[in-house]
């Protein structure tokens, strides 16, 4: 009985840390990645917005914060990071929305809900020899999408120093 | 009592929300292939999709909204450099010979094309479409709820977005310009077809679902009456055809 009990509280407790906390995967995947470690938060998102179109903080109101990492190895290596984090994310109960795979580059989208209605998004990639992850969490209002035309890449590259033709 | 009934009901539903694409079913041994992509699209995005507002050419597009709400799943795999591509065309014909019905078919020098639908009383379930163009070979399956009407501009659609070979044997020939009404109909009044221009100069050929053939005509304009007096009650193919291009539509005839 007393198995039992500490068995179910180890359940909700690692439940719990999924749904109201970080990942696992990717806590672990922040450790130990050699490339990109980028977290934007709402207050910073919003100094996105080049011209202060209001449309834009509409778009963005529920967006709690974003997160890009990435790994640099060989092509061999990268697909075993991809195929880790992508085992990672499907075993935290994640739920896959949309994949696109061929043998250099791979990108699935997963989306997993919390019973607040707040969900994570997690887009896990793999382009050539770069591995790693991009979580969203919170909602964009997709009734103002067209409002992301709005984003000063310049200030966006200043953020995240890659060449767009990178990810090309 | 109340427990088998929803048995049963948990029974049907797991069926319906189980029904496999095309994909999964017959072409998931290429998934992982070196020379192969593929794409998967679930529903949720679909319903995601439509919440998006847009605006193409100044049209309203809440229709077109309310369509992609209704889009279950979308799956394509695309081969490349494939030494039998024209093989494994006929065969994943083969695979769906019995379980869909031929909407469109175009065999030309630049490649062989084929939609296929699962339709049941107008409705759309899936509409799957296999293509081989030289060494390239495309299969798509696309599940939901598609009125039939709203098929051409369906597939219009997705042709337009990353099928640039396959797009050269589509060219005009728009399958929504191809209508067959009123359908169902009565044998008593005559049924219409209307035709899309580039098929003038062909023939519209009426058969049974065995094949047998009913009648023929020539096509000399963008419409056409076919008397159905001596029509049984039943489901009959009306097919436009010319050179190497045949579109299909199944019409239903009651007394």
């Amino acid at each position: 009985m007393k198995k039992k009990f500490i068995g179910l509280l180890f359940t909700v407790l690692f439940m719990s840390t999924i749904a109201f906390g970080q990942s696992p995967t990717i806590s672990n995947f922040e450790k130990s990645s050699n490339g990109y470690k980028v977290f934007l938060y709402q207050s910073v998102i919003r100094m996105l917005n080049k011209d202060q179109n209001p449309e834009f903080n509409k778009l963005i109101k529920d967006l709690d914060h974003l997160r890009l990492l990435s790994n640099e190895s060989d092509a061999l290596e990268s697909i075993t990071t991809f195929t880790s984090l992508d085992n990672g994310i499907k075993s935290e109960g994640f739920d896959l929305i949309m994949s696109y795979d061929n043998k250099e580059r791979k990108c699935h989208v997963y989306e997993l809900e919390s019973n607040k209605g707040k969900s994570t998004w997690v887009i896990t990639f793999l382009v050539d020899s770069r591995a790693g992850l991009m979580e969203m969490k919170g909602t964009l209002d997709l009734k103002y999408l067209s409002a992301i035309s709005h984003v000063n890449f310049d200030k966006l590259e200043e953020l995240i120093p890659m060449g767009a033709e990178d990810w090309n | 009592m109340k427990k088998l009934i929803l048995m049963l009901t948990v029974m049907v539903s797991y069926t319906f929300t189980n029904a496999q694409n095309i994909i999964d079913k017959h072409f998931s041994h290429y998934k992982g292939a070196d020379n192969f992509t593929t794409i998967s699209v679930t529903g949720k995005m679909f319903q995601l999709a439509s919440q998006i507002e847009m605006e193409i050419d100044g049209k309203d597009t809440e229709h077109m909204q309310d369509m992609i709400s209704r889009i279950e799943s979308f799956n394509m795999i695309v081969g490349e450099e494939m030494p039998n591509a024209k093989a494994d065309y006929t065969n994943g014909l083969l695979k769906v010979k019995d379980s869909h019905e031929e909407l469109m078919r175009i065999n030309n020098k630049e490649g062989n094309f084929t939609i296929k639908i699962d339709e049941s009383n107008g409705l759309v379930k899936e509409v799957i479409m296999i293509a081989q163009s030289d060494k390239n070979f495309v299969a798509f399956s696309l599940m939901g709820s598609i009125q039939m009407e709203e098929l051409g501009e369906v597939v219009n659609e997705i042709q337009k977005h990353g099928m640039d070979d396959i797009e050269q044997i589509f060219d005009n020939n728009n399958i929504d310009d191809f209508k067959v009404y009123p359908n169902p109909s009565k044998s008593s009044q005559n049924v219409n077809i209307d035709i899309p221009n580039k098929m003038i100069g062909g023939k519209v050929i009426v058969t049974d679902l065995d094949g047998k053939l009913l009648d023929q005509y020539e096509i000399t304009n963008q419409t056409q009456s076919i008397n159905t007096n001596n029509y049984r009650n039943g489901s009959y193919i009306v097919q436009l055809v010319k050179d190497d291009i045949r579109m299909s539509k199944k019409v239903i005839i009651l007394d």
